[in-house]
């Protein structure tokens, strides 16, 4: 079974465990196998001639019932696997149906805010936007007061940020932000409610791009310094393996490690680690891996850390027909995304630990395991996933830090928890529970990267970019 | 001379233990959400149940096949 808390899907929610009973699944069938390998000795023992001694009548004939039983019970084991798999295929698809009804329920709503607001604009002038925002405001306060005295009650606790809950309904906010924008300029059409492209002129990216113009936009070029470390480096061998590769968050310090295996055929294979946000100063300083770059990489724009990723592998020696890994964490995993979308690289698997990818699709022929903590609010940010084809082939591992219980810690201090849940070390708790799931998908996934996993004698770079800002501008 | 039928009958009696003990450790039919996922988990339902029946009477009859050979 799968580690506690841990859960395998596709890109899509997943409310009943299906993982848990696919592996079910995948147990029934061992169990006929061996009922196969019991038929087998079953009937040996009657072949032999001792068994058909008169004196062994009785013995004989219950050993041949025995037998008889088993021949039936091979296909009854099959039968179960079976209904099983269809049972949570089933369940699958009704998750998805109920999904699909909640979003388009909540863009109804946003489009119906949106176009009464219109309206009341047009009647009763501008005023009405300070009568409607009062309103969503004490609409929002009445939420608020209900999750805390709801957290307060069940956790004792108040700590909205990591609340699944209330992490659910602002995936389901942000995904209807753009139904509100069409209802008020009245083009909201019914395909609208239920389709949510991020690309769309009032879709995440867009809103993003808004917000990045807000920010100052440094325009100075990005400077690399990699410097090879001395030794020969073997691969990770596991998802564990990658995560503790990857670089934590050090202000001034590496926020890119590559390692480079050479391949008996000439070239290399490559696995690169991407650090995670480093500082969330508006400011746009010598730190690539900032703020902006957050919001440039969720609009769709190269961000200043995706170029620091990008001339890094470059400086490193990446060849563009080089087999690469991607791993990343929070920034890192986004950066890691928009760089396989972009095809410069011959990218053959990404890892992403709690990034906000949810939207983002990747090539069907680029496997993409996204590791996810329910109670981290940055993968919700990216709003619902993408529930295309390119969506659903995303391999989501979900964990529950918490169990829906109190995070650990004050139970007083209220958002005592902080972001615990985005926290690249609970990230690496979960890569190593991963490792043990005996999930089919996950299996395949990592025999997938296994020609990355299982590399050998290769050497680490490791990698510090940085914005060449003008001293004038350096606080 | 019975010697390695006894064996044989250990070795088969330890398997359907096996797998009795696998059969204790399926899952109950989960949460019923509507009528057409519930038929494929009512399929599972009833194959499990005559799953671990079944394996109850290849217990038994392995049982009552030693004590055919302990008492000829």
């Amino acid at each position: 079974m799968s580690a506690p808390g841990l859960t395998v899907s596709g890109g899509g929610s997943a409310a009943v465990d299906t993982p848990a009973m696919q592996i079910a699944a995948v147990r029934l069938d061992d169990l006929a196998q061996q009922l196969g390998t019991l038929a087998a000795g079953l009937e040996a023992c009657l072949a032999d001639a001792a068994w058909r001694d008169a004196a062994q009548h009785r013995a004989s004939e219950a050993l041949q019932r025995a037998a008889d039983v088993v021949r039936i019970l091979r296909p009854e084991a099959d039968d179960a696997a079976h209904g099983l798999r269809t049972a949570a295929e089933r369940y699958g698809s009704a998750e998805q149906t109920i999904a699909g009804a909640q979003q388009a329920a909540w863009a109804q709503g946003a489009a119906a805010v949106g176009a009464v607001t219109r309206l009341g604009v047009t009647l009763a002038g501008p005023g009405f936007l300070v009568l409607t925002a009062s309103a969503t405001g004490a609409l929002l306060g009445a939420a608020a007061a209900g999750t805390v005295a709801r957290e307060l009650l069940t956790t004792g606790r108040i700590d909205p940020q990591v609340d699944p809950a209330v992490l659910a309904d602002l995936r389901l906010a942000l995904s209807s932000s753009d139904d509100l924008i069409r209802g008020f300029e009245l083009t909201e059409r019914p395909a609208d409610l239920v389709d949510d492209d991020p690309g769309s002129p009032h879709g995440t990216a867009a809103t993003a791009d808004a917000l990045a113009g807000v920010l100052p936009a440094p325009r100075t070029p990005i400077a690399v310094s990699p410097s090879v470390l001395p030794g020969a480096v073997q691969g990770p061998g596991s998802l564990a393996g990658l995560g503790s590769r990857t670089p934590e968050v050090d202000p001034g310090g590496t926020q890119l490690r590559l390692e480079q295996y050479p391949m008996p055929g000439g070239g290399s294979r490559w696995i690169v680690y991407v650090c995670g946000t480093i500082t969330f100063s508006p400011e746009s300083g010598p730190e690539p891996f900032d703020l902006r770059s957050d919001v440039t990489g969720v609009a769709g724009q190269r961000s200043d850390s995706e170029l620091a990723l990008a001339s890094a592998m470059r400086a490193a020696g990446v060849r563009p027909d080089d087999p690469v890994l991607l791993v990343g964490h929070s920034q890192g995993a986004l950066d890691a995304v928009r760089l396989a979308q972009r095809g410069e690289f011959d990218v053959q698997g990404v890892v992403t630990l709690g990034g906000p990818t949810g939207q983002l699709e990747l090539r069907g022929d680029v496997p993409e395991l996204s590791v996810e903590h329910e109670e981290d609010p940055v993968p919700s940010l990216a709003g619902l996933p993408a529930a295309g084809a390119g969506g659903l082939h995303r391999l989501v591992v979900r964990r529950s830090l918490y169990g829906g219980g109190a995070p650990p810690g004050p139970p007083i201090l209220p958002f005592g928890a902080g972001a615990q849940p985005h926290a690249l070390t609970a990230y690496r708790e979960t890569l190593a529970l991963a490792d043990e799931s005996p999930d089919p998908r996950l299996v395949a996934f990592v025999d997938g990267i296994r020609p990355f996993l299982a590399a050998r004698d290769g050497r680490i770079v490791l990698v510090r970019a940085d914005r060449r800002v003008s001293p004038r501008r350096r606080r | 001379m019975l010697e390695p039928q006894a064996v044989a009958r250990a070795v088969l009696i330890d398997a359907v233990d096996r797998l009795r003990t696998a059969g204790r450790g399926l899952p109950a039919p989960p949460l019923v959400l509507d009528g057409w996922a519930s038929a494929a988990a009512l399929e599972y339902e009833v194959a499990a149940g005559r799953l671990a029946a079944g394996l109850l009477q290849v217990r038994a009859a392995l049982d009552e096949a030693w004590a055919g050979l302990a008492a000829p």
